[in-house]
């Protein structure tokens, strides 16, 4: 940077001595041209001058010249020629004039060139200095080196802002490159690019430098001149040498000075350095190192934010609602590596666009494929193994990326010797597809689909399978620069079914089925330079069937248990502003109003008001018919954010958020189960409703290399769904009477510093938080914990994460992790009791003590093939110990009678080292 | 290859077996209170008598015995009026000899503690039980264990509900026999055969199975218990006695959440424990728990015998041969005599008791009654 200052610095100085040698010139001209070619002004030059022009006409021909001069030097009708160009020119003693790009000739030697006594700053300033070889570089790369002209060209530039805007691209993949910060440094003017790689910039015109930045890629620049509103499309390049870069957010100071709150940012690049108990990149894993977010045991991936429960998470894969992110019962995540570009996480402050979810929003994005050659890559894992082909399919137009993966943990458990696990079967796959297509400069299509598939069976016995299937279909369109929009039809479905043969009289096949449909249509527009607005439409079309027993043998005596199919539309429209007030103040805010129709056909059973929802209260039933409104919910949802920025490296943030939930999940087990079934809002079930306060400070500090950022929360929750003692959710024809209805609030303070640049890069994060349940029905007899406040199954004061990776050299990187959390509450045993001789346990209140605390160390090591870029292919190793301490951390802790003793019990999961490896390659 | 493959078992079976458990004992409950507990049920079927038990709930580690209810009144009424008094035996034990019910009468357990405090069951209709059709079994193919089931009916489609207790009783031999024993510290024959015993376990496993989701009131094959060869029991032969319980839909319902949070919770998808305490409560004081269900009705049973000659015999090898002094210093487990050539007294090789003692294994030499 300082070096090509310095040679800015030169060239200009070095223009202007040429110029000032040349006062001397004699001779006057006057011109008078309009929209003349540069050719007639050289005519007309060299005609009454006498000077002789040397150019290069192709590189001037674009010029046009617009000017009256009357009796000038020449100089001074150059410079008024030349002004806001490219073009220098020179004139020798033999009255010749170069005009070159760029950079003028020297025509001739300083005068004390040969006077090495008496430095003079004079001759420094003339001295040629060769470029330094990272300056060479940049010169040949010619999109640098070019000057681009931005609008309707003219001679004059008149004062005032333009707009620039265009798309930020990788050069070698073609794929968008989202969250690149745009910025001209003087005014300090700057943006980001949106989820297409779309910025629109408004600066003042004339002659500017744009610096363009994004993690993972080499800085770039372009200069421009800009003469009105105009586009400018921006590749970039890898940057070859970053192999293991953390990024944790895009923009360098998004931290600082974005108005979002609670937003954290990940990339492929950093989850792949989180090892995992299995050796595959984990995504959900890798979210559940970030403060805020928890998960009840370590082997489940259901995330609990800041305090809500696992069903209150909008988990999105490329729009399309993932119900089920697991595979394997929770010990992998849904999520293939190869495909995944990047994920988001909103925990506090939800932008408008979002809704129907209460705590946050994980946005996963995949990759689009290579726009410009095949590629193909895959990893073998011990459990599992995975294939990703991509490529164009119409080059630079349209691209593919299908991607696989499988387990073989059948064919390993077949070669155990114990019966109990040879007659046990186990396995998953899923499969991704995302097709892209640039239809033209203003429309792009993306296409994606995903398929997966779990299946087991414990000891020959009964079976288990579930199922996801995703679709969405993604229509980019910009209206012009400032204004543009995306319309996104999205499907998803969710299955599961168990079934035994055991006993053919008794065979049956138990199924439960969502699926939701998606159209939504987002807007974007930029009203004014301080102004953006986001606004839009969805509706969600959803098709549930609670769970069905049926005969699956012809022997089965089972009488067929079919529940009737819920289904209901919700619907929303939103409004958003961001406004920048000035440049230390912003402001956005947000309104959404969501509906929700809960629709026949259905017969609901109705109980005597002003008594318990109870089955002995229950006074007869109501028959709707098919599109019949059943119930309406509506509401509004305000998201506000502030943000103050106290000097360029500190700034000050305040959000309030509000957020509905029509969509519940029934369970009570402890981790989220495969098996849990969903249940819409109902004539009984009220929609869920949440408010979060949220305050923060952020400050970056060595330059932006250390980012420390302090946030506090207080969240109330309202219409949770906990469950009554002992009642029974899977095909409960009356769900309503087996729930309690309870008010919940969390609240919490996170500390997080994240250091995002040098060989030594991770972050250190500490929270404390609580989460509280307390039933509605105070005085009811199946309220937990008489009426009071009881911790939630997720309630873990104390967490400290440390995620850490330090790069020894391009090719060789160790990872270190370290987690420490409070005991999950649980619910002690205060007594015992004898029945039919058999000593039994009674409970004490919900959840009043903790099981022991949680620690883990895990250690991984990278080793990446050499880094020629052109070989045939390129591959890596990773080794990890997952839990090197060994420790036996408990997940749950419980308590049985067997042979007349009570004993209590710790069930660890991954109670000793876990070594593994993983070859990944990709050609 | 081998290697990795069992470091992969490892990995797998962490997956598969939901990992490790350990011990574990919680910081201590001091200040619980004490519940009344009341147990048994109204057995209608006019042979046998009822029996309630009041005891009263304590801590779970203390180890004392629990503590009956003494003195109590313990009532059983009608809704069409009838009464009936219980008679204390002792030990928290009420009795009601059998006498014969109107079987269209439902019934609920008044009990009045000498504390003043009262507490009352909902009304409970009586079940009948249909008999248990049969016990049968089936040997793994690989001859490793047996599975014993259950199979019922009820005709009249009425029963639905079932719970079922066993008590299963096995005898078995072992490998050492031992003529002589030390008394008073003299070799003498020994008295009683010590080298066949039997022995009785009650599992406390709650057994529920239902047939309402099916279309006709049956219960083909439904699992009583799992035994491996190598528990013993099933070397020379085992009997399985089944009480089959007919339950009401509210029984049911109890059973199985009593099942739900007192043996099966702590597996990560198993339901959180939640208060299980029955269908009585106190009518003098609302927050007061009491634990019990109370139930009218009549057991069938049913017992079988097995000889299924499955697993290994223990072997064993006598340990010494030691002279009589020697043997009576040591308190040494005798099997037989050795005569050595031209010996005037006999040596006596020993052994362990655990080779040839059968109470050692548990169980007890007297035959019982029912015993073939």
């Amino acid at each position: 940077m300082k070096h090509s200052l310095l040679f800015t610095t030169l060239l200009f100085t070095l223009t202007f001595s040429a110029l000032l040698a040349q006062t001397k010139a004699e001779k006057r001209l006057t011109v008078d041209l309009n929209e003349a070619r540069f050719g007639q002004f050289v005519k007309e030059a060299e005609a009454q001058t006498g000077h002789y022009f040397y150019y290069d006409a192709s590189q001037l021909d674009s010029l046009k010249i617009t000017l009256q001069a009357k009796d000038q030097t020449l100089v001074s009708v150059l410079v008024q020629v030349f002004k806001d160009t490219e073009f220098k020119f020179s004139i020798d003693n033999q009255q010749r004039v170069f005009v070159t790009s760029g950079q003028p000739i020297i025509t001739q030697l300083s005068d004390d060139l040969f006077n090495l006594n008496t430095p003079n700053k004079e001759s420094e300033q003339n001295q040629y200095v060769a470029p330094t070889s990272e300056e060479q570089d940049k010169l040949l790369s010619t999109a640098e080196s070019k000057l681009y002209n931005i609008g309707a060209q003219r001679q004059r530039i008149t004062e005032g802002k333009s707009t620039v805007s265009g798309y930020v691209r990788n050069a070698v993949t073609g794929e968008p490159v989202i969250g690149a910060a745009v910025y001209i440094e003087s005014p300090s003017v700057g943006v980001s690019t949106d989820a297409l790689g779309l910025f629109s910039l408004t600066i003042p015109r004339g002659k500017q430098t744009l610096k363009i930045k994004s993690i993972g890629m080499r800085d770039t620049y372009r200069r421009i001149v800009l003469y009105g509103d105009g586009k400018l499309d921006i590749e970039m390049q890898e940057s070859v040498t970053a192999l293991k870069e953390v990024s944790i957010t895009a923009g360098r100071d998004v931290n600082i000075a974005g108005t979002q709150m609670g937003q954290v940012k990940l990339n492929i690049k950093t989850m792949k350095q989180v090892p995992t108990a299995f050796g595959e990149t984990d995504l959900l894993r890798t979210v559940l190192t970030l403060p805020g977010v928890k998960a009840v045991s370590e082997s489940s991936v259901g995330l609990n934010v800041r305090g809500g429960s696992t069903d209150q998470n909008l988990i999105l894969f490329n729009d399309a609602v993932v119900y089920n992110p697991s595979h394997l019962f929770g010990f992998f995540s849904a999520f293939n590596p190869d495909v995944i570009k990047e994920v988001e996480l909103y925990k506090s402050t939800i932008p408008s666009k979002y809704g129907g979810r209460l705590s946050s929003v994980l946005e996963i994005n995949s990759r689009d494929g290579n726009k410009k050659k095949f590629v193909g890559s895959g990893g073998i894992g011990l459990l599992t193994g995975r294939f990703a082909i991509e490529g164009p399919i119409i080059k630079e137009k349209s691209s593919f990326i299908l991607a696989g993966r499988s387990t073989y943990s059948n064919w390993v458990l077949k070669k155990l010797e114990n019966a109990s696990f040879s007659q046990s079967t186990a396995s998953f796959y899923d499969v991704n597809l995302h097709v892209n297509h640039e239809i033209n400069e203003k429309n792009s299509l993306s296409l994606m689909g995903y398929l997966s598939k779990d299946k087991f069976r414990f000891f020959g016995d009964t079976a288990y399978s579930y199922q996801n299937q995703l679709a969405s279909l993604k229509w980019k369109h910009t209206f012009n620069p400032k204004f543009y929009s995306v319309f996104t039809t999205a499907y998803s479905r969710y299955q599961y079914d168990i079934g035994s043969q055991r006993v053919p009289t008794a065979a049956f096949d138990l199924k439960f089925d969502i699926s939701q449909s998606t159209a939504k249509a987002d807007f974007t527009y930029f009203l004014h330079r301080q102004h953006t607005l986001d606004f839009g439409v969805n509706t969600v079309y959803y098709k549930l069937y609670p769970g069905s027993l049926r005969p699956s043998h012809p022997e089965s005596l089972l009488i067929p248990d079919v529940m009737e199919s819920e289904q209901a539309i919700e619907s929303a429209v939103y409004l958003e502003d961001r406004f920048d007030v000035n440049a230390r103040l912003s402001l956005s805010g947000g309104i959404r109003f969501s509906l929700f129709n809960y629709l026949g056909p259905k017969t609901v059973y109705t109980y005597t008001p002003g008594l318990p929802i109870e089955k002995i209260y229950s006074d007869g039933s109501q028959t709707y018919t098919a599109g019949q409104n059943i119930k309406t919910y509506q509401g509004p949802e305000y998201r506000v954010s502030a943000r103050y920025l106290v000097n360029n490296s500190t700034s000050v943030k305040v959000s309030y958020n509000t957020t509905r939930q029509y969509i519940h999940l029934l369970t009570n087990t402890m981790v989220m189960s495969p098996t849990d079934i969903w249940k819409l809002s109902d004539s009984y079930i009220k929609p869920q409703l949440g408010s979060q306060l949220a305050a923060g400070v952020y400050r970056n500090l060595r330059g932006n290399k250390l980012e420390l950022s302090v946030e506090a929360y207080y969240k109330n929750i309202q219409n949770f769904l906990d469950y009554k003692g002992g009642d029974s959710l899977i095909l409960n024809h009356r769900v309503e009477t087996a729930v309690i209805s309870t008010t919940g609030k969390a609240y919490g303070i996170e500390v997080m510093l994240k250091k995002l640049t040098g060989k030594l890069n991770g972050w250190v994060s500490y929270t404390y938080a609580r989460s509280l349940l307390r039933a509605n029905d105070r005085t009811s007899s199946d309220a937990p914990n008489k009426g009071n406040y009881y911790p939630s199954n997720y309630d873990k004061p104390h967490d400290f994460t440390l995620v850490s990776n330090y790069k020894f050299s391009h090719r060789f990187s160790l990872s270190f992790n370290f987690t420490y959390s409070s005991g999950r509450p649980y619910t002690p045993p205060i007594g015992k009791y004898i029945l039919e001789g058999v000593p039994r346990i009674y409970y004490a209140d919900r959840n009043q003590f903790r099981i022991p605390d949680y620690y883990r160390v895990d250690f991984s090591m990278n080793i990446e093939g050499n880094h020629k870029i052109k070989k045939l292919a390129h591959s890596s190793w990773t080794f990890a110990i997952f839990n090197v301490l060994g420790r036996k951390n408990p997940s749950s802790v419980y308590f049985r009678s067997q042979n007349g003793v009570v004993k209590g019990y710790m069930l660890s999961i991954f109670g000793q080292p876990i070594p593994t490896v993983t070859y990944n390659f990709r050609f | 290859m081998k290697t990795l493959l069992s470091l992969i078992a490892v990995v797998v079976s962490l997956v598969m077996l939901n990992g490790c458990v350990l011990p574990f004992t919680p910081p201590e409950v001091t200040a619980a209170d004490r519940f009344l507990v009341i147990d048994g049920f109204l057995n209608t079927g006019g042979k046998d008598s009822s029996r309630i038990t009041l005891t009263y709930t304590q801590l779970v580690s203390n180890k004392n015995s629990f503590t009956p209810e003494l003195r109590a009144q313990v009532i059983v009424e009608g809704d069409k009026g009838s009464t009936f008094l219980f008679t204390e035996i002792g030990k928290g034990l009420y009795r009601l000899a059998p006498r014969t019910f109107n079987l269209n009468e439902n019934f609920r357990i008044r009990v009045k503690t000498t504390g003043k405090k009262e507490f009352l069951s909902d009304f409970t209709t009586p079940k009948q039980t249909p008999p248990i059709d049969s016990i049968t079994y089936k040997i793994a193919a690989d001859r490793s264990s047996l599975q014993i089931n259950i199979n019922t009916h009820d005709p009249l489609n009425k029963t639905r509900f079932y719970r079922w207790k066993f008590e299963e009783t096995w005898e078995y031999n072992m490998p050492l026999y031992s003529l002589f024993e030390i008394k008073n510290n003299a070799i003498i024959d020994r008295v009683q055969n010590i080298n066949t015993c039997w022995r009785t376990e009650t599992p406390s496993t709650i057994l529920l199975g239902s047939t309402i989701k099916l279309t006709q009131d049956v219960i083909r094959d439904a699992p009583i218990t799992y035994i491996p060869a190598s528990s013993g029991k099933l070397l020379v032969k085992y009997s399985i006695i089944v009480k089959q319980f007919g339950l009401t839909q509210e029984g049911y319902e109890y059973w199985n959440a009593l099942a739900k949070t007192t043996e099966t919770t702590g597996g990560l998808f198993d339901s959180q424990p939640s208060q299980i305490t029955g269908n009585i409560k106190c009518t003098t004081n609302s927050q007061e728990l009491v634990f019990g269900f109370f139930s009218a009705g009549v057991p069938q049973e049913k017992r079988i015998f097995l000889s299924p000659a499955l697993g290994r015999p223990q072997s064993c090898q006598p340990l010494d041969t030691l002279s009589i002094a020697d043997a009576i210093k040591a308190q040494s487990f005798l099997l037989t005599e050795y005569w050595a050539d031209g010996a005037r007294v006999p040596e006596y090789i020993t052994g362990d008791p655990g080779c040839g003692d059968c109470r050692t294994k548990g169980g007890n030499t007297t035959r019982p009654s029912f015993w073939p």
